[in-house]
């Protein structure tokens, strides 16, 4: 990013991003106002930045602007959206919350029925169908890998996923059943065996994804810290007599 | 039957029992059970005459007064030696009105005014109503004392069969017995030699009512009282004539009665002389004619009238048998009926002796004695069983029990608040964790220091890289922004070379996003590439921002199945449909190249469960965070892969710019991003081993104090 190229506006905002960046890395001396305020700041930004989207992206050119321009058909179609609309408006008054009831259950409705056929028809079906062709050598010699290589993480990945589905496999037998084999409630010796394997498993991928969310964070530190160090060593000129 | 109410529950029970059925209270009293069988039924009364209605309810006691009232000759009336309270009484009663007649009630007026032309009118009238069932067992026991007959008749009868007839009817113990609270006007009677009242226990009215009976012998007069004495003579010397009736004061007689029942001795009541009929010539001839009746035998006088009374008796459905006996009055008032002196007496004189018994104290019984008798399961008493108070707990529990009792008076507790020091250990150890990290930063940036070799590509970034390779100029390519601004450092720096790639290429870019922030974002981004590039990408001629998908994954759903009618206008306000490069996209599988960058593994998944199955054979591609890696690389390894390239952080974002030979901020942050990944592993390292040292030190130092120990 080249500051000499900026105009006044991007430059005020790169000056203010390097203000509040400030105000953050002061939380490494302690909570204080400077780091409550940016963060107060940020989240207004972002609430106001997404009602104004809301309404010039989705209120005001799917629903208002077709109500007053669109065709008849379009207007009837938008009646009922507008309905709903103003019946979940209803909600803000809790003598009237209940009017906005039938419309949250639609939404919800329509959110798990989706979230459920996604889930299922997206991921677990394919993963599976994945998991099964985890063997599939032809495919191996079509890509020229190593067999021995592809089979032996083909079968790391079966343990780690059957290992890991057994970790959660937290059914116990019948107290009849207890009662005549005077066993505890505790899982069998296999069952608990396997799943201390995916317990291993999962504690790498716990580790994977720490390292991911460092990774994540001290990118961002780079970043943010690259801009600083660019506006300074653009600023530095200013206030630097020739 | 008429039932009767029980006086404890108030609930109404057949008149045959003599508990409640329903309390098990007593209904009828001990010593009332053989005069209550002996009453006739209430039912059946039979009618008198219509020339006499008040006969019909005037009580039975007051009747028998009236009728020998009215079979007593008229005698003289002694002036000089009445009392002064009979001589008042008996004023009105001569027709004067007088202050006495005027406190009489008017029904009972009613009662009494026409007696006396009745009395005069006919004669026998007495025996009828005396004989019309209304009379009870009181005043048909002592019937035989009407002198409704000659002298003759009655003079038959012998005082001694008197006293032992009308003995039976009192009790032994009748607390009328008692001479001391006999009044001397009637001592004198009472205690003659031979007399039979003052030893069978009669009551004062009786012998009262007797007198004019007994008058006649001559035994008494000498004891009598001089009124007395005075009125025996005129009797003796014959009737008078007839002369109209006087009137009884009846609340002087009610009075009377009520006296009596309450135990006391009547005040005298003026009774006048029967006119016409002579009295019984001697106390013999009295109890002749009583223990005639005992003995079955009517005596010819009531023999006589008997029949009349059956043929004046109007037969009614209702009337009950004439051998049944002369049934109560069911039309007396209550008040009336309990001032009954006959039936009072009769009572008390079956009155078992209840001295031993307890009074009760309370209730509406409260001052009887032996009324309730107690009930053998509630009259035993017995212990009640000992509980303990203690709690039957075990000492851990006690235990338990103290300590929150004592964590609950510490609650209460003011505890003073402990300063904490400006510099403790943890801020100092964070302080000295940012220097370090800050130093590993800035290095490379400020002074360009060690450079670092650039990552290796992996087989997913090479495949991303190939499919934008493969990409015609002018193709459209859907590129999704849904990541948050915060972690738009690594979000840029991986995506920066793709789409520097893509603008190399000449794809028509469709910017899509389902965050808020998402234009916004790419908007910044598109134009940091663009210059940072020399590219000249401008909208809507390369891109355009068709702006914010709501509703989540069934808002990218929608949009899979139709993208024109989710999005039918651009973020500019125009339609991005028509006139440009997307007005052959009618489906999502129309685009050339689906790339999301997201920095969420819900998105990314979201957009390979709802987006993924529409896309059929088109590449879906991503730019994700590496933070999302774990959670995406199964849809990249599957088989066959739901994703079909993948650039991962900074170091995917660096390696395909390294693919690409073109440098963008992925390997400018490289440098730094490897020195502070270099500080951040040392910090991990020296950390650790600083707190395995110090755990192995404290348990040495355990241990040495365990052995000086």
């Amino acid at each position: 990013m080249n500051l000499a190229n900026m105009g006044l506006v991007d430059l005020v905002g790169v000056l203010l991003g390097f203000v509040f960046t400030l105000f953050i890395f002061s939380y490494i001396l302690g909570d204080n106002p400077l780091f409550r305020l940016a963060l107060y700041i940020f989240i207004g930004v972002a609430a106001g930045y997404a009602v104004v989207m809301a309404w010039y992206n989705v209120i005001w050119p799917q629903l208002l602007l077709p109500l007053v321009t669109g065709s008849t058909s379009e207007r009837l179609l938008l009646l009922l959206p507008l309905l709903l609309s103003g019946l979940l408006l209803m909600r803000i008054s809790p003598r009237l919350a209940g009017w906005g009831t039938p419309v949250i259950a639609y939404l919800v409705g329509v959110g798990v029925a989706t979230a459920i056929g996604g889930a299922v028809l997206g991921t677990l079906f394919p993963q599976v169908q994945a998991s099964i062709n985890l063997f599939d050598l032809t495919a191996a010699n079509q890509n020229g890998s190593n067999l021995l290589l592809y089979v032996m993480d083909a079968s790391v990945i079966l343990v780690a996923t059957i290992t890991t589905l057994i970790f959660f496999h937290f059914g116990v037998k019948s107290r009849s059943v207890q009662a005549a084999q005077a066993t505890s409630a505790n899982r069998g010796v296999v069952i608990e065996s396997l799943a201390w394997v995916g317990q291993i498993f999962i504690s790498i991928t716990f580790g994977a994804l720490f390292a991911g969310v460092y990774t994540a964070a001290l990118t961002a530190l780079v970043e943010r810290l690259y801009s600083s160090v660019k506006l300074v060593q653009f600023l530095l000129p200013l206030f630097t007599p020739k | 039957m008429a039932d009767v109410r029980c006086p404890m529950c108030g609930k109404l029970n057949p008149a045959e029992l003599e508990v409640c059925q329903f309390c098990q209270a007593r209904l009828k009293p001990f010593q009332a059970s053989s005069l209550t069988e002996a009453e006739p039924p209430a039912s059946g009364q039979p009618s008198t005459s219509k020339a006499e209605p008040a006969e019909d309810v005037l009580p039975d006691w007051l009747q028998s007064l009236r009728q020998r009232q009215e079979s007593l000759p008229e005698a003289a009336e002694p002036q000089e030696d009445v009392p002064d309270w009979l001589s008042n009484l008996r004023a009105p009663a001569e027709g004067t009105p007088s202050a006495a007649e005027d406190a009489v009630p008017d029904w009972l007026s009613g009662l009494s005014g026409d007696t006396p032309s009745q009395a005069e009118a006919a004669p026998a009238e007495p025996e009828q109503v005396f004989f019309s069932g209304e009379e009870s067992d009181w005043l048909s026991k002592i019937s035989p004392s009407q002198p409704a007959e000659p002298p003759e008749t009655l003079a038959q009868v012998t005082p001694g069969e008197a006293e032992s007839n009308l003995a039976e009817t009192l009790p032994e113990e009748s607390p009328i017995q008692n001479e001391e609270e006999t009044p001397e006007w009637l001592k004198g009677p009472a205690e003659e030699p031979g007399g039979a009242a003052g030893q069978t226990g009669l009551t004062d009215w009786e012998q009262e009512g007797q007198l004019g009976d007994l008058g006649a012998s001559s035994e008494t007069q000498d004891e009598l009282p001089d009124w007395m004495a005075g009125i025996l003579a005129r009797q003796a010397t014959g009737p008078e004539p007839a002369r109209t009736r006087p009137e009884i004061p009846l609340a002087a007689l009610g009075a009377a009665a009520l006296a009596q029942s309450a135990g006391e001795p009547p005040a005298p009541v003026q009774e006048p002389q029967p006119k016409g009929v002579e009295p019984f010539s001697s106390k013999e001839g009295l109890l002749a004619e009583l223990g005639a009746l005992d003995t079955g035998e009517l005596p010819a006088w009531l023999a006589g009238i008997t029949p009349l009374v059956a043929e004046k008796q109007e037969p009614t459905p209702q009337a009950a048998p004439v051998e049944s006996g002369l049934a109560p009055s069911d039309e007396l008032p209550s008040w009336l009926e309990a001032m009954r002196p006959v039936e009072s007496a009769a009572i008390l004189a079956a009155m078992p002796d209840l001295s031993h018994e307890t009074i009760e104290s309370a209730g509406p019984l409260s001052g009887l004695r032996g009324v309730l008798p107690a009930e053998p399961g509630v009259a035993q008493g017995q212990k009640p069983h000992v509980h303990s108070i203690k709690l039957q707990i075990s000492e851990t529990n006690q235990a338990n029990a103290l300590l929150i009792e004592q964590m609950i008076k510490t609650e209460g507790q003011a505890r003073p608040i402990v300063r904490r020091s400006v510099i403790t250990t943890q801020r100092i150890l964070r302080i000295g964790i940012a220097v370090v990290l800050f130093l590993a930063v800035l290095w490379p940036l400020v002074t360009g220091g060690p450079q670092a070799s650039l990552p290796g590509f992996t087989p997913e970034t090479y495949a991303a890289n190939q499919l934008i390779e493969g990409l015609r100029a002018g193709a459209p390519v859907l590129l999704a922004f849904d990541y948050q601004p915060g972690l738009s450092g690594e979000m840029d720096a991986a995506a920066a070379g793709v789409i520097d790639h893509l603008m190399v290429k000449g794809a028509y870019l469709a910017v899509i996003s389902t965050a808020s922030t998402g234009s916004a974002q790419a908007e910044r981004l598109l134009a940091m590439v663009n210059q940072a590039g020399q590219h000249n990408f401008t909208s809507p001629d390369q891109y355009t921002d068709l702006g914010f998908i709501p509703g989540g994954p069934t808002g990218l759903l929608s949009f899979a199945l139709s993208p024109r009618q989710v999005m039918p206008l651009a973020l500019d306000g125009k339609s991005p449909w028509q006139g440009s490069p997307l007005q052959d996209v009618t489906a999502v599988k129309d685009f050339a190249l689906t790339i999301v960058i997201t920095d969420n593994p819900d998105d990314a998944r979201a957009w390979v469960e709802q987006v993924g199955p529409a896309l059929e054979n088109q590449p879906l591609t991503m730019v994700i965070s590496a933070q999302a890696e774990p959670m995406v690389r199964p849809y990249v390894e599957s088989n066959p892969p739901q994703i079909s390239g993948l650039v991962i952080g900074l170091s995917g974002g660096a390696s395909f710019e390294d693919l690409n030979g073109r440098k963008g901020l992925g390997q400018t942050y490289w440098n730094a991003f490897s020195l502070g990944l270099v500080a951040a592993v040392l910090l991990i390292l020296v950390g650790g081993l600083f707190t395995a040292g110090s755990t192995v030190w404290a348990r040495t130092k355990e241990t040495e104090g365990e052995k000086k120990a």
